[in-house]
């Protein structure tokens, strides 16, 4: 863990309500994204595995009995880590039951791309709250971290890496699987809005309420190819300027507000939400606690500065 | 310090294999203190974890998030339809969405191509695979989706007596813009 060099990347020092209500949020995401257990979808194999279930056999989550009381478990660990205790207890339990349960879902055959941000921000926080724990387990001396940051200011700020990197995989990867290309060719966008909007009629046999816009936005795209490549890169560059949320905490709400507004258009005209993304990125990047209270003391200092001069 | 005459240098204050070893040593710090900087850098966790996820690719957690990275004029979506033609609610079905029924097929028809690959000895892409080919994963996927659907009330309630899988292509073609093309893959009788 060494101290960052730059006078703009560094990590920056979380207040304890901030930190407790991001957990607190986080632990609520966590808790959101996995399965009641009386809604389980039936799982008895995993015919394309992936990750761990490679090594493992992972249908013993989808045992309704297993399930309820790894769910309960989770819920346990959840609530611990909202309190910030046993915190070393509590992220492996949860980083493992999500992990695990996600990963027998993806080995159905069918990826999912909604959870990972979400099991990966938990594997971070876990192996930060670990090094510690484990350093003191070996006998060696605790680590010294730079004046004024604690272990949970890099819990945070390897959470933020994890987005970050999330983002940047993706736009990355559209330039790789395009030779740089996906620019140009993304008026062919619109064949792809409309396989979305007919696969979201088909889920349940009902149109959504742009159902019919999404044909017309299609359409248009085709007719203005130029202005749909600046509007798809502008999407793209988000992705690809993402690390940006690592400069200090106003860019990370600049950085945020971007990818909310990035996925709030993924929504509208492609009807994919990605709801657990963007209640992460809303916790750690829009940070509404730090902002809220910040501005607080703004006025706070405002009025007391006010009253102090009308008091001269 | 091949080429240096050391005879020429004893003449010197100093000798030219010195100054040039100190210039080395110099450059070597330099370059070693430009490398430290960039791995106490706050980016370097993140580039560790995007070249990681770009290598490891899809294996959960890690990803390489390749949804809409191409960006092909055709695409396809695969729907259920019953002895009718009469299209089926997926999710009712199944508990899946469509979405995730074109990735099991898809799944299935790569798994199909890397066993035709071996057998002829130079490597098939999904799209040459042959209509049989094709069919087969179809009844592959059925198999995994019929006792699926033996849980669930909806699919026990309204169960068809034909169950057909459909493969619809949506093609972008500049005179007549985006048409659609559906193709039975699979049909099976279930009473």
């Amino acid at each position: 863990m060494q101290q960052t060099i730059s006078k703009y990347w560094q990590v920056p020092a979380r207040g304890f309500w901030e930190w407790f209500f991001m957990r607190l949020c986080f632990a609520g995401v966590v808790w959101w994204s996995l399965p009641h257990p009386g809604s389980m979808v039936v799982m008895d194999s995993q015919p394309y595995p992936t990750g761990l279930a490679n090594y493992i056999d992972l249908t013993f989550f989808a045992d309704p009995q297993v399930y309820r009381i790894c769910y309960y478990l989770l819920c346990g660990a959840l609530i611990l880590y909202s309190l910030g205790l046993l915190l070393p207890l509590a992220l492996p339990t949860a980083a493992g039951i999500h992990i695990g349960m996600i990963t027998l879902h993806n080995s159905q055959g069918a990826t999912h791309h909604s959870f990972q941000l979400v099991s990966l921000i938990l594997l971070a926080q876990w192996v930060v709250c670990w090094i510690p724990w484990v350093r003191r387990l070996f006998g060696k001396p605790p680590l010294k971290l730079p004046e004024g940051l604690k272990w949970r200011d890099y819990m945070a700020w390897y959470s933020l890496q994890v987005i970050a990197a999330a983002y940047v995989i993706a736009g990355v990867i559209k330039l790789i699987n395009t030779d740089g290309r996906w620019i140009i060719d993304s008026p062919n966008l619109a064949v792809q809005m409309m396989k979305t909007n007919a696969q979201n009629y088909y889920n349940w046999l009902q149109a959504d309420a742009v159902y019919e816009q999404r044909a017309t936005v299609a359409q248009f795209m085709i007719d203005n190819p130029n202005v749909t490549r600046l509007f798809l890169g502008t999407g793209l560059l988000i992705e690809l300027l993402a690390f940006l949320l690592l400069v200090n905490r106003a860019w990370a709400l600049v950085m945020g507000v971007f990818i909310l507004a990035l996925h709030w258009g993924i929504d509208m005209t492609m009807g994919l939400t990605f709801k657990y993304q963007m209640a992460v990125v809303a916790i750690f990047l829009i940070n509404v606690p730090f902002w809220a209270g910040w501005l607080g003391r703004k006025i706070f200092a405002k009025k007391g500065e006010g009253m102090l001069s009308s008091d001269v | 310090m091949k080429g240096i005459n050391y005879e020429a240098n004893l003449d010197g204050v100093e000798s030219q294999p010195m100054e040039e070893q100190n210039k080395l040593m110099s450059k070597a710090r330099t370059l070693w203190r430009v490398v430290k900087r960039g791995l106490q850098h706050a980016l370097f966790p993140m580039l560790v974890l995007v070249v990681f996820s770009l290598i490891v690719k899809e294996n959960y957690p890690f990803s390489n998030f390749p949804m809409y990275s191409k960006m092909s004029p055709s695409t396809e979506y695969y729907i259920l339809e019953d002895g009718e033609g009469q299209a089926l609610p997926v999710k009712n079905c199944f508990g899946l969405s469509a979405s995730a029924l074109k990735k099991m097929y898809v799944k299935r028809l790569d798994k199909l191509a890397v066993k035709r690959s071996e057998e002829k000895g130079y490597q098939m892409r999904r799209p040459k695979l042959s209509l049989e080919d094709q069919g087969a994963a179809g009844e592959d996927l059925l198999d995994y989706l019929l006792p699926r659907g033996d849980k669930i009330v909806w699919w026990k309630k309204n169960r068809p007596d034909v169950i057909r899988v459909v493969r619809v292509v949506i093609e972008r073609e500049d005179d007549r813009g985006l048409i659609e093309t559906p193709t039975v893959l699979v049909e099976r009788r279930l009473n």
